[in-house]
């Protein structure tokens, strides 16, 4: 029983994120463990694994930054808008996503 | 041991010397028995040696021996007569001091100093002599008092010592034991020797038992032993506090001088004889060693490194990627922030399309100045002390690859009768091209010797060491500078840079600047007969045939130059060997021909250079003196490639060597001449050129005015340009067959106009549209469009100051600079106005003669500005006229485009005020009745309508060529105008 929700749920996913990445502009979405491995790429490997890695860090400064500030506070979201591109980031528990989309300008 | 010697012995007659009572100053009293011995002679002799107890007998018996060295001292002499009735006390027993009168000394053969002396001081004396002279004298005999013992004595004679000195009291010994006696008569000789043995030969001590001899017992005695209490005295001494505390102790001021034998006690200062020896040598030492000492040491120095570690990130396995696929707390991450993501997602689509506008103003901020700062700023100058003065820049060039590096040549600012007078100093001090560096702005790098000024010069662009240059005596002169380059490039190789060498040997020659002699120069009578105006090196793409034809250059590197000159020539030089031409010489051979040491790279044109093409430039109308040219201008540039085709130039990228170089000296490598036979002709390329002459025709304005009034509006503006001074030519390179010989001339210009009120300076070619020229002479410059012959795009209005250069910017297409009589430089820029510079800048006191222009970086561009001072300005260009705008290039387009068509129109306009005038004069003579109206014949009709035929002819197979169905060489079919 369990096992049939979880495969339905698991082909959501699937679709959600195909329907993430058919925004325009979306050229990268990733999904990883809070521990730094990804779980899902769909950027080269080489790309995943430094941003992987630098995100990571990112989000937890910033989730810890937010939760100096206030105790009952969480981060939810971060974007971080570049000349190129936007990166979104989603930090979770155990899991972190992220979405690459490029900035139309340039 | 002292117990063993002989009693005599121990009492030695030095032991008298300090017989002196000293104080006893112990406050212990001593143990009964020998006297006080701390000072006592016999206490030290107890003490010391038995050499030195044996000296004691040896002092006394033969003081001739020893008294010198060992006898009492002077010392003695002064001795009180107490001392010497105690020094009697220490007589040996049997031995009496004994006075002599002198008539005794004379009866007895004893006369003081004569038959005893000092060192020879004994002298036996019969027994029987001494009393027959008792007897005789009775109580006065000097022997009275020893009768008794003269009897008694045993032996026959006595020995009587003369006490020299009065040792003893008085002037004579003599001696009661026939032992002494012995002892006396013969000294022991010995003992001072073996006291030199024995300090001489050093035997280690061996330890030995101890015996006790009753040493100990002496120990003991001398040992102090405390019997009483020591006594305590108390001193008070004054102090301040005990002043003010105590004041029953009294204390008063006693006068020293006074009162000194009353309350003062003291012990005086005294000198004491016994010490007066004088210390007449002395043994000593000095170890030299230095004070200081450098050392060194090398130490290696490991190359640093840094401490790495190997990791590798983290990742799934496929299974466990899967697994934690399946995992609901990332499913519900990822539903989770689905939205989020949609929302920022979308927020970013809608926000994209606006943009800040405050980040497109004003551009890119960074760099020097900023936007706002548009002047020209002073970089550097060069300028030679000594060569520089009163001469001009005629030519500045980069070094096309080498940073830094500027050459510059100067001529003497003179006139040509002034030059005709100076010839003999202009021979005997060669012009020269300076070198410069920016590293040293002191010192140029390298002189380049010309056989006369030079106009003109410029670096080929494929071969950055040969350098091409235009004479004012008509020759092209060559240089190549390979063997400097290394000079050129090390920016430390300047003459400061004195540590390349220990001191002492410098090689001077190494610090001056070398003269590098030409290496070629042209044939005089084949070359130009008038200064060389201008030269430029042919773009290595394409090479020119003695025929006119540009074709193919398989060399791939720059070979040919192209000169003008007043003359009206415009001549075209190989600079390679002809085929098989120059064969290679041996060492030895190259030694003879070449006592300069100038590279042998083109040799085989000196002196016999000719041109391979010779362009005369006739006036269009005869009568008309030709033409003057002063500037050209091909439509080709260097490293424009267009007129390849697309796999030439490929090709041609593929070939290209990046070491380049076909100048190389024929002793190294012999014909490195390619074959040029395969090349293709390149029709692309436009063998027209314009060029910018210098009218020598002059026509008087009266003239001119009458001509003005006669020509018609529309011709009105071409006539007023005939009499212009600088013209410009449109010109065909390739020579033409003329009709009536099957020689081969340069064909007539195709077209001519002056444009400019004075001899063309300058003819340039935009950097970004090939078919612009800037135009530039007497106090107003032009803008053309090649081909659009009608009028200029742009002229205008006459400035102040004489134009001497112009120059167009490199980065911006609408940009460009003009260089004026009064030494300052004005900045035009097409999109921000077009009747007046954007800026106006001096530079100079002088005025300024050349500009060239060179992008550094491209954060950096560089002006330089030659006055008619020798000096070279370099400036650099503000980010504001170095950055195009937004679409500049477009802007630029465009507005050219619209003069382009401005002038169709005014074309179009003056043809048809040509008809109108046409058609009034007509009619007017029509109603006047002068001339009937004019009706066309049949014939006229028939030439109209044939012309018209023709003309749909040829553009009919125009369009067919255009589409490829009419071969290029076939002609159209014309009809016959009649």
């Amino acid at each position: 029983m369990s096992s049939t929700v979880v495969s339905t749920q698991q082909a959501e996913i699937e679709e959600t994120m195909k329907r993430i990445q058919t925004h325009k502009g979306v050229h990268g979405f990733v999904v990883m463990s809070n521990d730094g491995s990804f779980v899902r790429s769909t950027i080269d490997n080489s790309t995943t694994m430094s941003l992987t890695g630098l995100i990571r860090t990112l989000s937890d400064k910033a989730k810890s930054c937010v939760r100096d500030l206030d105790p009952q506070n969480d981060l939810t979201f971060l974007r971080i808008r570049t000349k190129k591109q936007e990166i979104l980031v989603a930090p979770d528990k155990d899991y972190l996503t992220i979405v690459l989309q490029a900035n139309e300008q340039h | 041991m002292s117990g063993k010697q002989a009693p005599a012995k121990t009492t030695t007659p030095k032991s008298t010397v300090n017989q002196s009572p000293t104080p006893q100053a112990a406050s212990a009293q001593r143990r009964p028995g020998p006297p006080p011995q701390s000072n006592s002679p016999a206490g030290r002799s107890n003490a010391t040696s038995t050499t030195s107890a044996t000296k004691g007998p040896n002092k006394l018996n033969s003081p001739a021996k020893n008294q010198v060295a060992a006898s009492p001292l002077p010392v003695v002499k002064s001795a009180t007569l107490r001392e010497v009735s105690e020094n009697a006390q220490y007589l040996p027993p049997n031995l009496h001091s004994i006075f002599i009168s002198s008539a005794t000394q004379q009866a007895l053969q004893l006369s003081v100093d004569e038959d005893v002396t000092q060192e020879n001081n004994t002298k036996m004396i019969d027994k029987e002599v001494l009393l027959k002279d008792i007897e005789s004298l009775g109580q006065g005999s000097n022997f009275y008092e020893f009768k008794e013992q003269i009897q008694n004595y045993p032996e026959n004679e006595i020995a009587i010592v003369y006490d020299y000195d009065y040792y003893y009291s008085q002037n004579f010994l003599i001696c009661f034991d026939p032992l002494l006696k012995n002892f006396i008569a013969n000294p022991p000789v010995t003992l001072p020797i073996q006291e030199a043995d024995d300090t001489e030969q050093y035997v280690p001590p061996e330890p030995k038992t101890w015996i006790s001899l009753g040493s100990e017992v002496e120990i003991e005695e001398e040992r102090l032993i405390t019997n009483r209490p020591l006594k305590r005295f108390k001193i008070k001494v004054p102090s301040r506090s005990a002043k003010a505390a105590a004041p029953s102790e009294k204390f008063k001021d006693v006068d020293p001088d006074i009162d000194r034998k009353k309350n003062i006690i003291c012990i005086e200062q005294y000198e004491d004889k016994q010490f007066d020896l004088k210390k007449m040598e002395l043994d000593s030492s000095v170890q030299a060693a230095a004070e200081h000492r450098e050392n060194s040491s090398q130490t290696i120095w490991r190359y640093p490194k840094n401490q790495w570690t190997q990791y590798e990130a983290r990742t799934f396995t496929e299974e466990e990627q899967t697994k934690t696929m399946k995992d609901e707390q990332l499913i519900d991450m990822v539903m989770n922030s689905q939205d989020l993501f949609k929302e920022a997602l979308q927020q970013n689509v809608i926000h994209n399309p606006f943009y800040l506008d405050w980040n497109e103003l004003g551009g890119d901020l960074e760099g020097l100045g900023g936007p706002g700062d548009s002047h020209l700023r002073e970089y550097q100058s060069f300028s030679s002390i000594k060569q520089s003065r009163d001469m001009i820049v005629t030519c500045i060039q980069w070094h096309p690859t080498i940073r830094g590096i500027i050459a510059v040549s100067l001529a003497a600012g003179q006139s040509f009768d002034e030059r005709a007078d100076n010839m003999s100093r202009t021979i005997t001090s060669p012009s020269l091209i300076f070198m410069w560096s920016f590293v040293d702005p002191i010192q140029p790098k390298l002189y380049l010797e010309a056989p006369d000024d030079i106009q003109c010069f410029q670096f080929s662009p494929t071969d950055p060491h040969v350098i091409a240059g235009g004479c004012v005596n008509g020759q092209v002169v060559m240089w190549d500078i390979k063997e400097y380059e290394d000079r050129i490039r090390n920016p430390r190789g300047d003459h400061r840079d004195k540590d390349l060498f220990i001191p002492g040997y410098e090689d001077e020659s190494f610090f001056q600047t070398p003269h590098i002699r030409f290496c070629a120069v042209s044939s005089i009578e084949n070359g130009h007969s008038e200064p060389i105006t201008d030269l430029q090196w042919i773009p290595d793409h394409f090479q020119i045939t003695t025929q006119g034809l540009p074709t193919e250059n398989l060399s791939m590197t720059c070979s040919q130059i192209m000169t003008c000159s007043f003359d009206s020539q415009v001549l075209l030089w190989e600079t390679r060997p002809p085929r098989g031409g120059a064969k290679p010489l041996s060492k030895k051979e190259r030694e003879i021909i070449n006592p300069m040491g100038v590279p042998l790279t083109f040799k085989h044109l000196d002196l016999t250079w000719k041109p391979f093409l010779r362009l005369n430039l006739q006036s269009p109308e005869a009568g008309q003196v030709d033409f003057a040219p002063r500037k050209f201008s091909i439509r080709e540039t260097q490293g424009d490639r267009e007129a390849l085709s697309k796999e030439d130039q490929n090709t041609f990228e593929k070939k290209k060597e990046p070491s380049g170089g076909q100048f190389v000296n024929p002793v190294d490598e012999a014909n490195k001449s390619i074959s040029q036979a395969k090349a293709k002709i390149l029709q692309k390329i436009d063998t027209f050129f314009y060029v910018g002459t210098e009218n020598t025709n002059k026509i008087r304005i009266k003239d001119r005015l009458y001509y003005f009034k006669r020509s018609s509006p529309g011709r009105r503006f071409d006539i007023n340009r005939r009499f212009r001074d600088g013209q410009l030519v449109y010109q065909d390179w390739m020579p033409q067959k003329e009709s009536d010989s099957t020689k081969f001339s340069t064909p007539k210009a195709a077209w001519s106009s002056g444009v400019v009120d004075g001899p063309v300076v300058a003819l340039k070619r935009s950097p970004f549209f090939k078919d612009v020229l800037l135009i530039a002479g007497g106090w107003i410059f032009q803008i053309w469009r090649e081909k659009v012959h009608s009028g200029s795009l742009l002229h205008t209005a006459p400035l102040k100051e004489k134009i001497t250069d112009v120059e167009w910017s490199p980065t911006r297409p609408g940009v460009f600079f003009v260089s004026k009589q009064n030494g300052g430089i004005d900045v035009w820029d097409l999109i921000d106005r077009t009747h007046a510079p954007s800026i106006s800048q001096s530079i100079s006191n002088t005025a300024l003669t050349y500009l060239s222009i060179k992008t550094i970086s491209s954060k950096q561009q560089l002006l330089a500005a030659g006055d008619s001072n020798g000096t070279v300005h370099i400036l650099e260009i503000p980010q504001s006229l170095r950055q195009p705008i937004n679409q500049e290039l477009q802007v630029v387009t465009n507005y050219l485009q619209r003069e382009t068509e401005r002038r169709d129109f005014v074309k179009h306009r003056w043809n048809l005020r040509e008809e109108e005038k046409r058609e009034k004069e007509r009619l007017a003579a029509m109603k006047m009745g002068i001339a009937p109206s004019h009706i066309p014949t049949q014939d006229e009709i028939d030439i109209r309508m044939k012309n018209e035929y023709n003309d749909f002819i040829q553009f009919e197979f125009s369009v067919l060529q255009e589409m490829g169905l009419r071969d290029e060489n076939e002609a159209p079919v014309i009809v016959p105008a009649n």
